[in-house]
């Protein structure tokens, strides 16, 4: 009986949907890297729409320098965005949507 | 701008929930007005409302009872590149300034039309007061002529029955002739006195007969300026019309053609149905004042005396039958008045 329940576990956790920010969460979640919060602010203040917001991170992430980041001069020299990890296009993409969803302004706004 | 300026607090207090870092965050709300916040691609992002139709590009627009204006935001605090605020028209202080308007329009009328009538009164007074003693001249003299004429003509009349020999006398004929026309004056001024007693016995006259009556009258003149006075009248020409008026219609054409024809000149008259023409071969008339000559006091030439009554008498009672005056003139040549009925 243990041994059906542990195969269903492991196919379980085989067959499920990686975190799309688990491997961003690796430096942001650790403050290596600036938190969620506060990078999509940044993003939203200098690009207004979620679309564009997207399409600047994506341009961000797939080849990293300081002039591309949108963040402050003070956060870019702490965290230096020229040293950014690399990944994979797709990963990039699933990453950068899953951010905005998470960190959308509507979710947090509230009518009183 | 009122507008504008009432929503400014807006954009400090979207900068301040932009930098909160709370999770839940309180959009900012204002009784005096509604806002909604846009992105730089249009895209709705929040609001306590929602326009139903969208100008981003202009400043304030106006649909129905609604004012809207939009602000551009920069840097984009909460993404927002567009506030849009919606606000009611409140239309009491527009009635409240339409209703000062008409108010003040009607009185500034008021007082420009008293100032008008005032500055009239001013100018016209020394024009009125001009009118008034030529007016009284008129009336004062007309009075005083009126007996010694009348004495005067009596008497050259008795003069030729008692003293039968002076029929012939030069002297007798020029008092006459002279009397006579101080009585044609008279009778223009007296026409123009009596102004409101004119045209009021309209009947259906013999003209021809009147018009011989008028040219017997004239026959001293004739005999002493030695003028060749010739007349075609035909005979039973009728008119409705008040005597006085086509008796003040020869008079004047006729004593006229005798004023400004020279010793030995020539005088046609002519009477038909259609018209009535008097023809000299006289001084005649300027080109440029046949038709000045037919206004009040008003004479081409001013050799032979006289007020320029006769022509503006004429004048007036054509129009008031409705009849044509025609003059055709040449200077040095002659004159031909002709008074038109027939249409």
């Amino acid at each position: 009986m243990g041994k059906i329940i542990f195969l269903i576990f492991s196919v379980s956790i085989l067959c499920a949907d990686e975190n799309p920010l688990i491997k961003c969460n690796e430096c942001h979640g650790a403050y290596v890297a600036p938190p969620y919060k506060k990078v999509y602010k940044h993003y939203l203040l200098k690009y207004s729409s979620k679309s564009r917001v997207e399409r600047a991170m994506i341009d961000f992430l797939s080849a990293p320098t300081f002039q591309k980041s949108a963040m402050p001069k003070g956060m870019k020299k702490r965290f230096n965005p020229d040293t950014h990890l690399v990944f994979e296009a797709t990963i990039i993409k699933k990453a950068v949507k899953s951010l905005i969803e998470k960190e959308d302004i509507n979710i947090t706004l509230n009518l009183y | 701008m009122l507008l504008k300026a009432q929503s400014s607090s807006l954009i400090p207090k979207l900068k301040e929930l932009h930098r909160s870092q709370d999770n839940e965050l309180i959009y900012p709300q204002s009784p005096k007005y509604k806002s909604a916040i846009y992105d730089i691609d249009t895209n709705y992002i929040f609001g306590d409302f929602k326009p139903k139709t969208l100008y981003l590009d202009r400043e304030y627009y106006q649909e129905e009872n609604m004012l809207y204006a939009v602000i551009k935001v920069y840097p984009y605090y909460l993404g927002a590149a567009f506030i849009v605020i919606q606000k009611d028209i409140n239309y009491e202080p527009i009635h409240a300034m339409e209703a000062r308007l008409i108010v003040t329009f009607i009185i500034a009328t008021i007082f420009i039309s008293l100032i008008a009538y005032w500055l009239g009164n001013l100018f016209l007074s020394p024009i009125r007061q001009s009118i008034t003693l030529l007016d009284n001249f008129i009336k004062d003299t007309t009075h005083e002529l009126n007996t010694p004429l009348s004495t005067i003509l009596a008497n050259a009349e008795l003069l030729k029955s008692f003293h039968p020999e002076l029929e012939k006398s030069n002297e007798l004929r020029r008092i006459e002739t002279a009397t006579k026309r101080l009585s044609r004056i008279y009778d223009d001024l007296a026409y123009i006195r009596l102004n409101h007693k004119r045209h009021t016995h309209v009947e259906k006259l013999n003209i021809s007969a009147l018009l011989k009556e008028r040219l017997d009258y004239f026959d001293t003149v004739a005999v002493a300026k030695q003028i060749s006075f010739t007349h075609k009248i035909d005979e039973n020409i009728y008119l409705h019309i008040d005597k006085e008026d086509i008796i003040r219609i020869i008079d004047n054409l006729l004593g006229n053609a005798f004023k400004y024809t020279m010793i030995k000149g020539q005088i046609d008259v002519t009477l038909n149905e259609l018209y009535l023409s008097i023809k000299d071969n006289g001084i005649g008339i300027n080109k440029d004042a046949k038709k000045e000559v037919l206004k009040r006091f008003v004479r081409d030439n001013s050799s032979e005396g006289g007020f320029g009554l006769g022509l503006s008498i004429v004048a007036d009672i054509v129009k008031h039958y409705n009849f044509d005056i025609e003059i055709q003139s040449e200077l040095n040549k002659g004159t031909k008045v002709s008074i038109i009925w027939a249409k």
